[in-house]
């Protein structure tokens, strides 16, 4: 009886502090900035705070005091941690360094599935070479039956669809590919190789069957303005689903949370700049791509120019962050 | 397995003890999930009407009308609500520190590891790996994650590195409720609110358990019931310590 009739005197002396401590808290949270006093006093509180909440924790008998601390502190860490929000300067980090760094520690992924991708399009391109009829695996009938007529698939898609609906609808497919081959990955890589093996072997087997009827050139001046870097964040996709899969089964020293949550931090730095390049990609392709007035040195300015972009923006401090230096 | 998952996730604190915040369960994720699935539902249905009327003059779309741009029509109608729908819970996370309107119902929240409301990055990831999380169908791979891992997260908050706790702010009622607990004078104020709990879990209680609890804090206040006191006379008495210090 004695030490809680302690306790709770203790409550009332303490409990006095806490309310003017949350009204501090509350008032702080509905400004953006602070004096350095004020600031000086948060701290000051939330170090009281972690005392009194020891003291609740072992010696208390009072659920609702218990939680009230809790609360409270919990909001005074949260508010002391508060970042700045400053988008211009996060998306220059994002940009000059988050992003070279990750893609820098992702080379050899890049370079297992880039070999992957190419050999997947080589086996459709042979494997359709051999057997024509196999290209039903990866094709429509219709689209079948529009390239035995002579013509591509593509022909005359803008008298069909506006280029700005077209453009939306390309680049939201390729933005759920894209994300739903990174995201597979946990998967033990299974996912997300099967993604880009198909991508690859469709490629190749298209390429083949188009070749066959004479519409390979075609097919390929379709491509060219807007294919380089879409299949260029595919692979890229592949190889961030790849860290992401090896953080399961092969998470080193650190805990399998961990080190998803590293390869996590790294994949969103990436996949965000390569959405952004899936965009443009998806912009070139309903509005360029589809035009038959667009010259051949126009396309292959534009594909090329478009992917030395991308490959700048990946290759960007690479030297330096070999060099063990980021950005 | 979720029998042995720690009810508490710690965060440490410089010169202190840390957090200790209360991880939350499938349950509570579920519950959250839920509500907040017919609140983005009628957020995009709100948003057909608006559209419609900008784009076509009507109230509700009539995708039977023909014209050469019923496809951009139909799009700038629906598009909206689809977004609205999908970037429901991505801006609502960013914008509330962690939280959602069916999550603060449900009293929970998303902090990082460090006990901090999650930043853009982590928010974004967490929400893309909705694509696998809902696999095969209703979140299945979510849910069995959240039950099987020790902190109770699905695969978007192991990636994201953000946790699910309770959150449940101090409300104004029980900021009210705890000064004028301190305001009052001559009982305990531990005595107090162990009464008041006793009272608001009173009908959930076993009836043997709670009259033996509610004469054991009695005497303890030395407010001792008769014998023979029936429920009724206990929960005046309990409602008299806490309601009452004199």
């Amino acid at each position: 009886m004695s030490s809680r009739r302690a306790f709770g005197d203790w409550l009332l002396r303490r409990g006095t502090y806490w309310l003017a401590a949350d009204d501090r808290l509350a008032a702080a949270r509905r400004r953006r900035r602070l004096t350095p006093d004020e600031a000086l006093d948060l701290a000051s509180d939330y170090r009281e705070l972690a005392a009194d909440m020891a003291f609740v924790r072992t010696a208390g008998s009072s659920p609702r005091a218990r939680d009230f601390v809790e609360g409270l502190a919990a909001g005074l860490h949260a508010e002391l941690h508060r970042r700045r929000v400053r988008p211009l300067a996060a998306i220059r980090q994002l940009l000059l360094a988050d992003f070279p760094v990750a893609m820098h520690a992702l080379r050899g992924h890049l370079a297992v599935v880039t070999a992957s991708f190419l050999l997947a399009a080589a086996a459709g391109w042979l494997l359709v070479s051999a057997e024509p009829a196999a290209v039903g695996l990866v094709a429509s009938e219709d689209m079948i039956e529009t390239v035995q007529r002579g013509e591509l698939w593509t022909d005359g898609l803008l008298t069909v669809v506006p280029s700005s609906l077209l453009s939306v609808q390309i680049f939201t497919n390729n933005i759920v590919v894209a994300l739903t081959t990174c995201c597979l990955g946990i998967f033990f890589v299974l996912g997300t190789g099967y993604i880009v093996a198909l991508n690859g072997f469709m490629l190749g087997a298209t390429f083949a069957y188009t070749s066959q009827h004479d519409l390979g050139l075609a097919l390929l001046r379709f491509v060219t303005a807007h294919g380089p870097v879409e299949l260029s964040v595919i692979v890229v996709s592949g190889a961030v689903g790849v860290t992401l899969g090896e953080a399961v089964f092969r998470p080193g020293d650190r805990s399998r949370a961990a080190a998803l949550a590293a390869a996590g931090a790294r994949a969103a730095s990436v996949m965000t700049v390569c959405l952004v390049f899936l965009v443009g990609a998806g912009l070139i392709e309903g509005y360029l791509s589809p035009d038959p007035t667009f010259p051949w040195w126009a396309r292959i300015t534009v594909g090329i120019g478009y992917w030395i972009v991308f490959a700048g923006c990946v290759t960007r401090g690479w030297s330096r962050a070999a060099a063990g230096t980021a950005g | 397995m979720a029998a042995s998952a720690p009810e508490y996730f710690r965060v440490d604190g410089a010169g202190g003890p840390g957090l200790e915040l209360r991880i939350a369960g499938a349950g509570a994720r579920a519950y959250a999930f839920v509500l907040d699935l017919h609140f983005r539902f009628v957020a995009a249905l709100l948003m057909l009407p608006v559209t419609t009327r900008l784009v076509d003059g009507r109230w509700w779309p009539d995708f039977t009308t023909p014209g050469d741009d019923a496809q951009s029509r139909a799009f700038f109608m629906l598009v909206p609500a689809m977004l609205v729908y999908l970037l429901y819970h991505p801006v609502l996370e960013w914008w509330l520190g962690g939280a959602t309107p069916g999550k603060r119902i449900a009293g929970v929240g998303l902090v990082t590891r460090e006990g901090l409301p999650p930043g853009l990055l982590a928010i974004l990831t967490r929400n893309v790996f909705r694509l696998v999380d809902s696999l095969p169908f209703m979140y299945v791979v979510g849910l069995l994650c959240a039950i099987f891992t020790r902190e109770q997260v699905r695969l978007g908050d192991l990636v994201a590195g953000t946790v699910l706790v309770y959150q449940r702010p101090p409300r104004r009622a029980d900021r009210e409720r705890f000064a004028a607990l301190l305001a009052e004078g001559e009982l305990p104020v531990a005595f107090r609110e162990v009464a008041r709990d006793l009272l608001d879990r009173w009908p959930a209680l076993d009836p043997a358990a709670r009259s033996r609890l509610a004469r054991d804090l009695l005497a303890g206040a030395g407010r001792p019931p008769a014998a023979d006191a029936p429920d009724a006379d206990l929960q005046a008495a309990l409602a008299a310590v806490a309601g009452d210090g004199r």
